[in-house]
This record gives C-alpha cells, sequence and structure tokens, in this order.
C-alpha cells in the first residue's frame, strides 16, 4: 500500500520515498528498519491515545476549550490502529483540536496533511503544498 | 496614541497563545495548525493581543489557569501580505485585544482560511515565547 493511497478504508498519507525503495538486501533491511520505525511512530500515538482516554479532561488546554469525550478518542484509537496494521505512514503529532475532535498533522519538507476526527465522528482531510492546498475531502 | 488604538500598523507585532502540546522544538514546524484553528468564540475573528497593550507573560495569562502557554509572535504587514485582515477588537479588560478578522469560526473551512491556518503554522511566527502560566479562572 503506498502511503498517498486515498480510498477510505486506509488512510492518505505523505509518501516516504524510503519506503518506496525496491532492490538489493541492503535497501530491503533499510525498508524493514524505516517500517519498524513507521510502527513505532504509531505505537506512540496509539499510546497517547490510549492515556488520553484513561481521562479526557486532561485535554482542557485552556478555557473555551472543549476536549474530545471518550467516544471520539476510542473512535481515533481505533483508526489508529487500522492503520499502523496496514503500514500508513504514520503521522507526526495527535493532539485535541479544541472542539470536541482530535487533529492527527505530518509534515515533510514541503507538505503537510492534516487529518481531524470532528466531534461528530467525521474526518477531513487535508493536504498542502508549500501552504497552497492541494488535496481536501470529507469521510 | 490614539490612532495607535484605532488601527495597527503594519510592523505592529501581534501575540497568539498557544496552548504548551501544541508546540514541540523538536518538530519542524514546531507549532501544530490546529492552533490556529477557530473556536466558537472567534465569531468575529481569531484571537490575537498587540504588544502595545501586554507584555508575552501578561498574554498567557489570559489563558486557562493550570494550563502553560507559548506565545507565537506575529507581524502585522506578514500577515496582511497574505491576505489576513488584521484589526483591533478591544474587548472589557482586554484593551490590547485584535483579530484577524477574516478569519472566523464561520468561514474556517474555507480554501484560503485553511491555507492561512497552514501558513501561520509553518512560516509566519517570527518567534516564539514561552512557556508561561495561565492564570484566568477556569469558565467550564
Amino acid at each position: 500500500m503506498t502511503p498517498m493511497d486515498t480510498s477510505h478504508s486506509s488512510i492518505p498519507r505523505i509518501q516516504d520515498e524510503n519506503n518506496t525503495r525496491a532492490a538489493g538486501d541492503e535497501q530491503l533491511a533499510h525498508v524493514s528498519r524505516m517500517n519498524l520505525e513507521n510502527r513505532n511512530k504509531w505505537n506512540e500515538i496509539i499510546n497517547q491515545l490510549s492515556n488520553w482516554w484513561k481521562n479526557p479532561l486532561q485535554l482542557i488546554w485552556d478555557n473555551d476549550f472543549t476536549p474530545p469525550s471518550r467516544d471520539v478518542i476510542d473512535f481515533a484509537f481505533r483508526e489508529a490502529v487500522q492503520w499502523r496494521d496496514k503500514n500508513c505512514g504514520a503521522f507526526d503529532r495527535v493532539a485535541p483540536d479544541g472542539e470536541g475532535g482530535i487533529t492527527f498533522e505530518a509534515y515533510r519538507g514541503s507538505q503537510h496533511e492534516s487529518l481531524t476526527i470532528n466531534a461528530d465522528l467525521t474526518r477531513e482531510f487535508l493536504r498542502f503544498e508549500n501552504c497552497r492546498l492541494v488535496e481536501s475531502f470529507l469521510f | 496614541m490614539r490612532g495607535e488604538l484605532q488601527t495597527i500598523a503594519d510592523d505592529e507585532i501581534l501575540y497568539r497563545r498557544i496552548p504548551v502540546n501544541y508546540y514541540d522544538p523538536q518538530s519542524v514546524p514546531p507549532i501544530m495548525m490546529v492552533a490556529f484553528r477557530p473556536n466558537e468564540h472567534d465569531k468575529t475573528g481569531l484571537s490575537l493581543d498587540r504588544k502595545l497593550f501586554v507584555t508575552p507573560e501578561e498574554s498567557a495569562a489570559f489563558g486557562r489557569e493550570g494550563c502553560e502557554f507559548y506565545i507565537a509572535v506575529l507581524c502585522a504587514k506578514d500577515l496582511r501580505d497574505c491576505g489576513m485582515e488584521v484589526n483591533p477588537k478591544p474587548l472589557p479588560g482586554k484593551p490590547g485585544h485584535a483579530e484577524i478578522s477574516n478569519l472566523t469560526y464561520d468561514n474556517k473551512k474555507g480554501i484560503r482560511q485553511k491555507e492561512w491556518r497552514d501558513m501561520l503554522a509553518t512560516r509566519l511566527c517570527r518567534e516564539i515565547m514561552g512557556p508561561f502560566p495561565g492564570k484566568t479562572k477556569a469558565t467550564s
């Protein structure tokens, strides 16, 4: 699966060129190492979500800040596990959006991707190239 | 001084309060785009504070007590060059309040607005200061 796959059963992701190389043993080992690092990044996110689920009130980061419900955190958790197990490229960071949702963000050079799970469990994906929105959809 | 109150000069410095967890100095960029997402209280524009009126510590102090905040330092001209409208919006007890008046809760789904949020996170912060404590009693 390529990280750029936009099917809604997976997650669109910034492509990591290291994951797309195919050739000799060294490169296969490199790909394997990259996959392990990718999985570890997902596990960090999953552990973060699991920790938040135990006490969503820890996510009140300001006044007028609505933390995600346990349902939203659970949904994000399950999505992240699915993406990890499909070896989708991991996001760099995850945070509550202040409106009851959870946002994932990833940056690779001039590219930036954001996926928000809204409080109503709809999801919005955004992809920017040099701060220009080049892809956007709800699912 | 009267002119300074009513308009924001191009070279004026503005502060945006950032919850501490939206900032990671090890990341590139260090601030998440979500830090510039208007919430339901930003009906007339994304909130900023004017350096003419407050210190970074005072700007952060408007945040929730018990939380910590970084202050993103912005320049009015940088925002205007990207198409953002920066205007004073004094509030009771916050005479130095300002806002990006064409980046609101209601229009945040617009393409330009999304691109501005990305620009704010990736290009337009001149400096990050803090963290500083929030000192405003919790409202929820």
